[in-house]
């Protein structure tokens, strides 16, 4: 806790202005992200709920550097990423992504991904990275799996190890979409603890796309309800528990209001986009 | 030893497998018997000699040398052609799938000639390089490109995008990106192509040597085996070998313009046969209609004749071409 109040503030600020992106796939213009704004403090966990298909990645997209975006400015820290005259953002270990379905290379040993950021970086020599990787798995409770490959763990397991993959790097901002989304009630609660355990140890700045109402508001410090599309914050609610949250609280009567208040604001989206869905397939 | 035995016949996928393949021989030994026993011919099996003699022409032909230099020959053809395939083809297939400028100029052609047949290029291979085992490798390794080519092209180009970005996340360079991301990730395509590639190159390259007349040191042999085969032994000769091998001295002469008629006279040997055989039959229906219905033996010694004559036909036919070129 004391670690991680002395981290907020410090880096991984992010400040999204009025960012709008138009898909032109074939001739027809999808808006997917309309003038959307949102400020995340460094040091704060970030989490985005939104229907399906509205542009919540989208805007992920844009951050981490895969797309361009159409209009509006994206800063990390003050500095610009992309904005007019440099409309796709640069793509860098500052901002680490944990993929919807998983990208840890299935060639290598989880020691090996792990290693993989710091060897191509060359911040670390090759023994060095794979000491270090080694460590860092152990800590995320992956010792005894270092010589396994992904395919021979568990997705649990799997994400956790690419969570670490992404942290060696020393990211300011960890973009995670969707990360546990196939995972079972009892996994992602596992997963969830994992994952606070290693934000209350680093206090980096986590930006989470989810659907899962109850995952939101346990992780967040904020939640960022976005429209259908196109993607518009439509209102933040603040989680104000304190940290270290454990299992418990989310039976508590402040965790039930909080979940009304933000089901209230996405069922309303959500039939939205299945209207809007209705009439696109007539 | 005996242990292992033990263990793979208690097996029930063992069991079941070698009693088909059992079954499967008697079956094919009462097919090909049906006619001597009943007087009634099955279509094409009835023609088939039983698995009793053909195993006892397989041990026949176990001590001979060209046999064994056959295989060699046939496998260092399949070698060749796969290497070359695989030199060439992997580095081509990545480059389609890495870069698109590249794409747009090769891949466009590169479908227009892959639809060809490999054995289709025969005519053209024994043209384009200068010796009989050039020409076979060539068209093994025509069997395999293609097939390479696909793979690695269809495996590279899915690659799951996630992978890139994380690699270039992670800050990656483009060299990188290749060596560490794409050729890994490609490997296993890599695998399936060659493995198909492979079996390709073994269709191909016997069915090569065939039409192109095999090659030297023994190495014509599937081509003068199955002639001989056929000819000889299936059908009661076996003497048309000193023409087997005036055959393969032709092969052995220097590759030049004659080749191009010798490719010639092969066609037109091949277009009078048919209509000789066209005329044969009529000739039969017509003329001995008693004949065909008649005693079964009387008919089999008539087409052993013919298909013995035939052969002649063809090997005075090179002849005469030969003395003509000369």
């Amino acid at each position: 806790m004391a670690k991680n109040t002395s981290k907020v503030g410090k880096k991984g600020a992010l400040s999204i202005k009025n960012v709008t992106k138009i898909y032109d796939p074939s001739g027809v213009n999808v808006m997917a992200v309309d003038d959307c704004s949102m400020e995340i403090a460094g040091g704060e966990v970030c989490m985005i709920v939104g229907p399906s298909g509205c542009g919540k990645t989208t805007l992920l997209n844009g951050i981490a550097g895969f797309h361009s975006i159409t209009e509006g400015t994206i800063h990390l820290d003050g500095e610009l990423l992309c904005g007019p005259g440099k409309p796709k953002a640069d793509q860098s270990a500052e901002r680490m992504v944990v993929f919807q379905h998983g990208a840890l290379f299935p060639w290598k040993t989880l020691q090996e991904n792990v290693a993989y950021g710091p060897t191509v970086q060359k911040v670390l020599s090759p023994a060095q990275a794979t000491e270090k990787a080694g460590q860092m798995l152990a800590e995320a409770g992956l010792g005894n799996f270092l010589k396994k490959y992904p395919g021979e763990v568990s997705s649990g397991m799997a994400r956790r190890a690419e969570i670490v993959r992404a942290l060696i790097n020393n990211p300011k901002v960890l973009l995670l979409d969707e990360p546990y989304r196939a995972m079972d009630a009892l996994t992602k609660q596992i997963m969830h603890e994992s994952l606070l355990e290693t934000y209350d140890r680093t206090g980096v700045t986590i930006f989470f796309i989810t659907h899962d109402l109850e995952e939101a508001i346990f992780l967040g410090d904020k939640v960022h309800i976005v429209t259908t599309r196109p993607c518009q914050l439509k209102k933040t609610v603040e989680v104000k528990i304190p940290r270290p949250r454990s299992y418990e609280t989310q039976s508590s009567e402040k965790f039930r209001k909080l979940l009304e208040e933000v089901n209230d604001a996405v069922h309303e989206e959500a039939v939205k986009a299945f209207k809007a869905g209705e009439r696109e397939m007539a | 030893m005996t242990n292992f035995l033990q263990t793979l016949f208690n097996n029930t996928t063992t069991r079941r497998g070698v009693g088909a393949i059992i079954i499967f021989v008697i079956l094919w030994h009462i097919g090909s018997q049906l006619d001597e026993w009943t007087g009634y011919d099955l279509l094409g099996i009835g023609l088939v000699p039983p698995p009793g003699d053909v195993f006892a022409a397989f041990l026949e032909v176990i001590p001979l040398h060209g046999y064994w230099m056959s295989w060699v020959a046939s496998f260092g053809r399949v070698i060749t052609g796969f290497l070359v395939a695989m030199v060439i083809g992997i580095p081509f297939g990545l480059l389609l799938a890495v870069n698109r400028y590249f794409r747009g100029v090769f891949f466009p052609p590169f479908e227009i000639l892959r639809p060809i047949p490999p054995l289709a290029w025969v005519p053209a291979s024994l043209i384009f390089w200068p010796t009989n085992e050039m020409s076979i490798a060539f068209v093994t390794f025509l069997g395999a490109f293609f097939t390479i080519v696909i793979n690695v092209l269809g495996g590279a180009r899915s690659i799951d995008i996630s992978y890139l970005r994380a690699a270039q996340s992670m800050g990656a360079s483009q060299l990188d990106l290749f060596w560490k991301i794409v050729l890994p990730g490609t490997l296993p395509s890599i695998f399936t192509g060659a493995a198909v590639g492979m079996g390709i190159t073994w269709e191909v390259v016997l069915a090569a040597e065939m039409i192109s007349g095999g090659g030297t040191q023994g190495g014509g042999w599937p081509w003068l085996f199955y002639l001989e085969l056929l000819y000889g032994r299936f059908l009661g000769t076996n003497s048309c070998r000193n023409d087997f091998h005036w055959h393969c001295r032709l092969s052995i002469v220097k590759r030049d313009k004659k080749d191009r008629l010798l490719l010639h006279a092969l066609a037109t040997f091949i277009l009078t046969r048919t209509r000789t055989q066209i005329k044969n039959l009529k000739h039969s229906e017509f003329e001995s209609p008693e004949k065909s219905h008649g005693n079964n033996k009387i008919k089999k010694e008539g087409d052993k004749r013919s298909a013995f004559q035939k052969s002649q036909q063809f090997f005075s036919f090179l002849a005469r071409r030969e003395q003509v070129l000369r």
